[in-house]
């Protein structure tokens, strides 16, 4: 069953058009993450689900139901704001409890209800506090805990972790999806940051310009991206141009690149005989193979703790190769091969990308 | 951090508190010993409570006092009920936003006088009010709407001339709340009246006490718009002391003189109290309960 759906969502500012007949389709119990670059898009879309925006064409329905003219306090769903947006007035207890109040559950229910968010997201010693009193981890916390405590039927976060150092970040989208899976709730999560969307994800959507790019699993995106966007935005994959020189098999092409002639392992046949190719960095083996062998110099090297970055120069492009230990540095030979089920062929034609 | 010694620190606010201390208490002094019959405009010095029992005991000094915590109680609620919604409608600037704005403060560079003459004219025997009411067909004949018994006409102009104060403040105060904390307001559940009395109001709290305050002390001690519109049969208490002192009954004008004074103290201490309590109330009740429920909890 569907727990959020949105059809042919498009909304327009004047003459500007800031989504273009989107289509979201969420399982009850699912996460799904809107990935993309500043201004594509996926704020806007959250604030259409949330009802704080009403799109020009389309509808929204939670949990079947068509909520689009619904106003967002009318609306099951339950917000994490990027600034987290607690009430500064309030206590962390009166925030935990300000939607069941409006709800107007009774104390006894408030309180039970209370005890099990303190105890998940472990905020007992906090209640007293005010949100100034408060580290910016622990106001995330109850600011899930305050979307938490309504028990809403999709919860939607926007940029939720943006605002905390790298090391608290990692602990708290840990937090964020072990509760959703524990509460099975429908989430919808709003981030620019990859790894964020492919550590937490069930399902990502990509958009670009207002525009879905691709929507997929995080290991369909990051494994077979469909276009030179998707490749370069998850994941910064190695693009190239490649000419179709033959068909050896019917899953297998030869194409001409500025590597040199590579083996590419597609089930869908590439949209032109001039085409990109993508692979990924990592994606590299060291050594001789059975096809895509690659010789070339180390131009530039760049540690980067868990994995290190070679890269060279060929036909006036640079690319990259990852590698997890390395001795090799500026000048040195190296040889290395591709897989041919490591290189997708993108979908955007050459001219598209020129232009 | 080295704390500044108390005495550098006394010495450095004397300038300005020093001042105060010694002018208001300069006048709190005098209209206090003039009110129990020291420092006598008009006869021998004495201490006496006479004036006092003369002017307690008067129905007259009771309906003034009446009267004018009316008018400033309601003036001040008025104006500032008025203000909010414009505030928040302002809050966000749209094409014309700051022009409205200007034109919505003009009545605070209309003198007092000034603006009592303008509203005269307007509900007059002939006036705009009149003649509008004979065309709807409301009135059959022009009626007098002047100095109404109820003071209706009065608070209208009190509200008109103090609303843009009120604004003033509230204006900056509502800016000032985030639109991710109205927005998560709502999220969770809460109408528009609730976002006003959860957060918006919570959150300007003391822009709403400085206007109530500041609005019900000049409404209370109103003379001018009370001598031109205000109703006949009943005397503001500003009047009531102009009363005695064209009379020169200095001390009784004294005495009202100092009502005046502490009721605008009381009432405004009233006045702030209330909203705060009204709005901003600390659920000191509910955190213990919270307590009171965990520790029971962890004994079992």
């Amino acid at each position: 069953m569907l727990g959020l759906a949105a059809k042919d969502i498009v909304v327009r500012f004047g003459e500007v058009e800031a989504l273009k007949s989107i289509d979201l389709d969420v399982p009850t119990g699912s996460f799904l993450t809107l990935l993309g670059p500043s201004g594509c898009g996926k704020t806007t879309l959250l604030n259409v689900i949330s009802g704080f925006l009403k799109p020009t064409e389309g509808r929204v329905f939670i949990d079947a139901k068509d909520v689009t003219e619904m106003p967002p306090e009318q609306r099951d769903t339950a917000l994490c704001f990027q600034s987290y947006a607690l009430f500064p007035h309030l206590s962390v207890e009166e925030n935990l409890v300000f939607g069941l109040r409006q709800q107007g559950m009774p104390p006894s229910e408030r309180a039970e209800r209370l005890r099990d968010v303190v105890q998940q997201l472990d905020l007992g010693a906090h209640l007293a506090k005010l949100p100034n009193q408060l580290s910016g981890g622990q106001q995330q916390r109850v600011s899930l805990g305050r979307a938490l405590t309504v028990r809403p039927s999709v919860i939607l976060f926007d940029e939720p972790l943006s605002n905390l150092d790298a090391k608290l970040r990692e602990s708290v989208r840990h937090e964020i999806r072990s509760i959703q899976q524990k509460f099975g709730l429908t989430a919808v999560y709003v981030t620019h940051d990859q790894n964020e969307a492919l550590a937490m994800s069930d399902k990502i959507f990509v958009l670009n310009e207002g525009q879905l790019e691709q929507a997929g699993t995080p290991e369909d995106l990051y494994h077979r991206p469909r276009t030179r966007f998707v490749a370069d935005f998850v994941g910064s994959a190695n693009v190239m141009q490649a000419r179709v020189i033959a068909q050896p098999d019917a899953s297998m092409w030869q194409v001409e690149t500025p590597l040199g002639q590579l083996m590419v392992r597609s089930d869908t046949a590439p949209v032109a005989d001039t085409v990109l190719i993508a692979w990924r960095a990592e994606a590299a083996v060291m050594g001789m193979g059975p096809a895509n062998i690659v010789t070339t110099q180390v131009g530039r090297r760049s540690f980067e703790g868990a994995y290190t970055d070679l890269f060279f120069d060929a036909d006036g492009e640079t690319f990259r190769v990852q590698q997890t230990r390395t001795t090799l540095v500026a000048g040195d030979e190296m040889s290395f091969h591709i897989l041919p089920d490591n290189i997708v062929f993108l979908s955007d034609t050459v001219s598209q990308v020129a232009s | 951090m080295i704390r500044p010694s108390p005495w550098l620190i006394t010495l450095l606010l004397l300038p300005g508190i020093g001042l105060i201390v010694v002018f208001i208490g300069a006048v709190i002094y005098i209209a206090i010993a003039q009110s129990i019959g020291f420092y006598n405009l008009s006869g021998e010095s004495g201490f006496t409570l006479e004036s006092w029992d003369k002017l307690l005991a008067r129905k007259s000094y009771w309906t003034a006092v009446r009267y004018s915590l009316f008018i400033g109680f309601w003036a001040a609620v008025l104006s500032v009920a008025a203000a909010y919604p414009i505030a928040l409608w302002l809050r966000k600037p749209f094409k014309g936003s700051l022009t409205v704005s200007a034109l919505l403060k003009a009545p605070l560079m209309i003198h007092g006088i000034v603006a009592a003459f303008l509203f005269l004219n307007i509900i007059s025997f002939n006036g705009i009010v009149n003649q509008f009411m004979i065309w709807t067909g409301l009135f059959d004949a022009p009626r007098r709407l002047q100095n109404d018994s109820g003071a209706w006409g009065l608070l209208f102009l009190q509200v008109w001339k103090n609303m843009p104060f009120a604004l003033l403040l509230l204006t900056g105060a509502v800016q000032s709340i985030s639109q991710d904390t109205l927005n998560a307001a709502q999220d969770l559940g809460a109408g528009a009246i609730e976002r006003f009395r959860r957060v918006i109001a919570p959150l300007t709290v003391s822009a709403m006490q400085a206007a109530l305050i500041i609005i019900f002390i000049d409404a209370l001690a109103d003379f001018t718009f009370q001598t031109t519109v205000g109703p006949t049969n009943r005397q503001s208490l500003a009047q009531y002391m102009d009363f005695f002192r064209s009379r020169g009954r200095w001390n009784e004008a004294a005495g009202v003189g100092v009502t005046l004074m502490a009721l605008s103290l009381a009432g405004a201490i009233v006045l702030a109290v209330t909203a705060r309590l009204i709005f901003r109330k600390r659920p000191i009740g509910r955190v213990l309960a919270w307590y009171e429920i965990r520790n029971k909890e962890a004994r079992s």
